[in-house]
């Protein structure tokens, strides 16, 4: 059999193979947009750290006690291996993580295990933003709407 | 995101002209959704008076459409804006939300 012909399909299927595999790659987290994001919605920045092997952000996510309050206060972004913690000065073992405002500033750093949980919640809700006047904002937006002639749409966002 | 969407290239355009966009956050929340279901995301409009025209609690049943993916969802969230359009926006341009939309949802849908 013509080897060329024999070998196409299975040449192919590797080139194929690996474009899906880096189609699949997950996007580099992208930490100016999250605090963009976290300035816009009057939130903190919640960094985690997961060590090679481990996802700590989807650990996060599963605590009943903690996700919805994650959505509400945080934009997380998540970073994993030894480089990323090296660049966040983690010296603790193994995954945890960072919190900041929207401009970098750290507000406090949590090991895994200090986050397990019920522990979480208590010890994330000291650092959450104080909540921005409701009145305020709706008539700021009723004003802006009557000499605009729009309506007005309010949005509560979260990951799509 | 609700966000990623409404800034797209060919919507924010429409959208800017026809709402004024407002970032909701616990407060509002809590007295604007009240004890209707579902989580986030979770949107309403308002009338410049302040009234309630229609939320992302898809009628009749009311389940909230969340960040609309289903056709079915994404139909009410049209629907949330035909509603509150005004004489801002045309139906044309209405008819490009709905596309991009489309667009938007589709690769987001489980296959």
């Amino acid at each position: 059999m013509n080897k060329t012909f024999t070998l196409l399909p299975l040449t192919l299927l590797f080139a194929t193979g690996v474009a899906f595999a880096q189609n699949k790659a997950a996007p580099a987290p992208d930490l100016a947009k999250t605090q963009a994001r976290a300035l816009m919605h009057n939130k903190r920045v919640l960094v985690v750290l997961s060590a090679d092997g481990d996802d700590f952000a989807k650990d996060l996510k599963s605590n009943r006690e903690l996700s919805r309050k994650l959505l509400y206060e945080f934009e997380t972004v998540a970073f994993t291996g030894a480089a990323a913690a090296k660049e966040w000065k983690w010296q603790g073992e193994g995954s945890g993580v960072v919190v900041t405002d929207a401009a970098g500033k750290e507000l406090g750093r949590f090991t895994e295990d200090e986050l397990a949980g019920k522990a979480a919640l208590e010890k994330l809700q000291p650092l959450f933003c104080e909540p921005v006047s409701a009145t305020e904002k709706v008539a700021a937006a009723i004003l802006e709407a009557k000499i605009s002639g729009r309506n007005i749409l309010i949005r509560f966002d979260a990951p799509w | 995101m609700l966000e990623e969407f409404l800034g797209r290239e060919k919507v924010a355009p429409i959208y800017n002209k026809g709402w004024v966009d407002v970032i909701g956050g616990k407060a509002l929340n809590e007295r604007l959704k009240g004890k209707r279901s579902g989580g986030l995301p979770w949107s309403v409009i308002l009338d410049p008076n302040g009234k309630e025209i229609v939320s992302s609690n898809a009628e009749p049943k009311g389940g909230n459409i969340g960040g609309p993916v289903a056709p079915e969802e994404c139909a009410w969230m049209l629907e949330m804006l035909k509603r509150s359009s005004g004489t801002k926006v045309s139906f044309a341009e209405l008819k490009v939300i709905d596309e991009e939309l489309e667009i938007y949802s589709a690769p987001r849908r489980r296959r």
